[in-house]
């Protein structure tokens, strides 16, 4: 075994022992960014949004000086030429609509219209192919046949190489850097969340949370099933890497609305996934100190919440050894305080989290991309050095890394959801004369590829 | 018909978008004073903003009670400017998204519930450079420029604003009130802002705060 291998294969075991509420050696260090280390390595931000390749450049410069994380995900979001391609205004783009240096940011906007709710609960699929689209992708809702299919051809074209790419990197950051992933898959959304950012947008979505509350909870019903299907098909069972939770508009909603629209499918969907044998990493924005006690009902062992401004000794009060708790240290301090700054708050927190195995240290959001070397140094090099757990053995056996390869290698389970069944379709083909299974099961294995292509063209 | 013995106060604190608007319309029918329903009005965002300090109500709530106030005013503004007796303003405030930043969800909320509160509000937009700024306060002489950010990375943004309003010379015109999820009231200081809003509703106290403060 390379000394990298045992490296990583400890590093994905502490990580594990951490989710599990199991006695490990040390508080693991996890985090994730989009461009990080892009102005540190000297590109402009619009050279990495156009280039995967230049992106991860920038991360094996930043992993070769910064090597301690236990886990990282560089959210290499080089999204660019697809954009262009497509004509979608889900970001506006450095270089394009920013300045070169600028960070890359969401508009709000608005997808859908108030009384198309009853066809997006129909059919959420049929909805995005047919609307949110081509109303979001101006190449897509063009009147010209040729332009509409050339702008799909490039659309799925790009979505391919990215989703290699983005594989290819990943085991290339863990293989020679020795820096595992921490999530795999597309983001799972809550469908409210999902709902208000990609379709009706935010304003208008805490809006509708107020004006029809009864027709936002059932597009919450109906999305469920189609977003954990588009989102875990083709992902590896395992409950290694994780798969990301981002939530956004949970901290909004007051306790009863978090009840009637929000918590249910949150709820459901923690469930089923957790049912198909995997583990969360549930981002918790803002202050959520309100949603505390629902978070009580979440499996336990199961599920990562990472909280952004909650404080930490409440919810350590709630959920300590309940949940992994992950956080600790805001991003605006490794932006723009001192490192005796940093020491401070990171030792607070190693302190705080001293007799708790189910601990990460991590960044409130993603490491910002202004952070100052000194900072990341100092915030993992004093969590290395102090974050210690008393008397816990180094490498919990039963959680050994064959385990995890082995968990991580079994084949997928088939998601019920796709775009159009085989029965729908059958009747297309007439009488079929060779083997109906192995057409069928082609058709059935692009369709769920063809979920997760709509899912994320409106990501 | 409306009911207009029902509070145009509890309607409107209690959220109920669609009984606030027909009283307003029964009012304005039977010819009640349109400054008097809005001195009403401004009663029960004060007492929304309580009941959001008690967390009570949560940000959904008060960009909703924001939306019932806006469709209010679609109503009383024409009666207000007939009458015409002009309400004396609570102060001036310039509003804006520092310049790479175009998240303006924080900074709409802030400037409705000005609004609402009395203010004469300059709303200058999102991705404001300190040019854009610098020039509003020395022709529309607001009493308070408040400055909006969401991301880490442009704080920097918001403190070279700030600076420049200095290097214009215009910084003792103004008093500067800053709010984002990435500030705190240590980090607006270290800035150089006379003041920090954690919340749409502390905006709104800080910004009396400042203008009682100038005008002593």
């Amino acid at each position: 075994m390379s000394d990298n291998k045992a490296m990583v294969d400890a590093k994905i075991t502490r990580l594990k022992a951490a989710v599990n509420l199991e006695a490990h050696d040390k508080v693991p260090l996890a985090a994730m960014a989009d461009f990080w280390p892009v102005r540190y390595s000297q590109y402009t931000m619009q050279e990495a949004f156009y280039n995967m390749d230049v992106a991860a450049e920038c991360y094996k410069k930043a992993f070769g000086e910064w090597g301690l994380w236990d886990a990282f995900n560089p959210l290499m979001n080089s999204l660019g030429p697809f954009l262009d391609a497509t004509g979608s205004r889900r970001y506006n783009v450095p270089g394009r609509d920013l300045p070169p240096h600028a960070e890359f940011q969401h508009p709000d906007l608005v997808l859908m219209e108030t009384e198309e709710y009853a066809e997006l609960i129909a059919n959420p699929p049929k909805f995005l192919a047919e609307k949110a689209i081509p109303r979001l992708c101006r190449k897509i809702g063009s009147e010209s046949a040729y332009v509409r299919g050339v702008a799909w051809a490039k659309a799925a074209l790009f979505f391919a190489e990215f989703m290699a790419k983005g594989r290819s990197y990943a085991a290339l950051f863990q293989n020679e850097y020795g820096i595992p992933p921490l999530f795999r898959g597309q983001s799972l959304y809550v469908p409210l969340d999902w709902l208000a950012d990609k379709v009706r947008g935010f304003h208008q979505g805490m809006l509708d949370v107020k004006e029809r509350p009864e027709e936002v909870a059932a597009a919450c019903e109906a999305l469920a099933p189609f977003i954990v299907d588009a989102c875990l098909a083709g992902v590896p069972e395992g409950d290694y890497p994780l798969i990301f939770n981002p939530q956004h508009m949970s901290p909004f909603l007051s306790p009863r609305d978090y009840q009637r629209v929000y918590w249910p499918t949150f709820k459901k969907m923690v469930d089923e996934v957790v049912q198909r044998g995997y583990k969360l990493w549930v981002f918790f924005e803002d202050k959520q100190e309100h949603h505390l006690e629902c978070f009580q009902e979440l499996p336990k062992g199961k599920v990562v919440a990472c909280f952004e401004s909650t404080d930490l000794a409440k919810a350590k009060k709630a959920l300590g050894g309940r949940l992994c708790i992950a956080g600790g240290m805001p991003t605006v301090l490794l932006t723009r305080a001192t490192p005796q700054e940093v020491k401070e708050q990171t030792m607070s927190v190693l302190k705080l989290f001293e007799d708790e195995p189910g601990f990460i240290m991590t960044c409130t959001t993603v490491v910002p991309s202004t952070a100052r070397p000194e900072n990341l140094h100092a915030w993992l090099n004093i969590t290395q050095e102090y974050g210690r757990l008393g008397g816990g053995p180094s490498v919990p056996a039963r959680n050994g890394p064959t385990e995890a390869r082995g968990a991580a290698g079994r084949a997928a389970p088939i998601p019920e959801g796709i775009v159009t069944s085989w029965e729908a379709v059958r009747p297309e083909f007439g009488q079929i004369q060779g083997d109906e299974n192995i057409i069928k099961e082609n058709w059935e294995n692009l369709e769920k590829l063809s979920l997760t292509f709509l899912y994320w063209m409106v990501r | 018909m409306a009911d207009t013995n029902v509070s145009l106060v509890t309607s409107i604190s209690e959220l109920d978008a669609q009984a606030a608007l027909d009283l307003v319309k029964a009012r304005i029918a039977r010819g009640d004073d349109p400054e008097a329903i809005l001195t009403e009005c401004r009663q029960a965002l004060d007492e929304i903003g309580k009941r959001f300090e008690t967390r009570e109500y949560f940000i959904a709530d008060l960009v909703f009670a924001a939306s019932i106030f806006k469709d209010i005013m679609s109503l009383l503004g024409p009666e207000l400017r007939r009458v015409a007796k002009g309400q004396q303003k609570a102060g001036k405030v310039a509003i804006a998204t520092v310049k790479d930043d175009i998240h303006d969800i924080g900074k709409n909320l802030v400037a409705s519930m000005l609004d609402a509160a009395g203010f004469e509000v300059i709303d200058l937009g999102v991705d404001v450079p300190a040019d854009v700024i610098c020039t509003c306060i020395r022709e529309q002489k607001p009493d308070v420029v408040g400055l909006s950010c969401l991301m880490t990375s442009t704080v920097d943004s918001m403190e070279d604003i700030i600076s420049e309003i200095s290097g214009s010379g215009l910084r003792g015109e103004v008093k500067i009130v800053v709010g984002g999820i990435p500030l705190s009231p240590k980090l607006a200081a270290a800035i150089g802002a006379d003041s920090y809003g954690d919340s749409a509703a502390e905006a709104i106290t800080k910004c009396r705060e400042l203008i009682r403060g100038s005008a002593r």
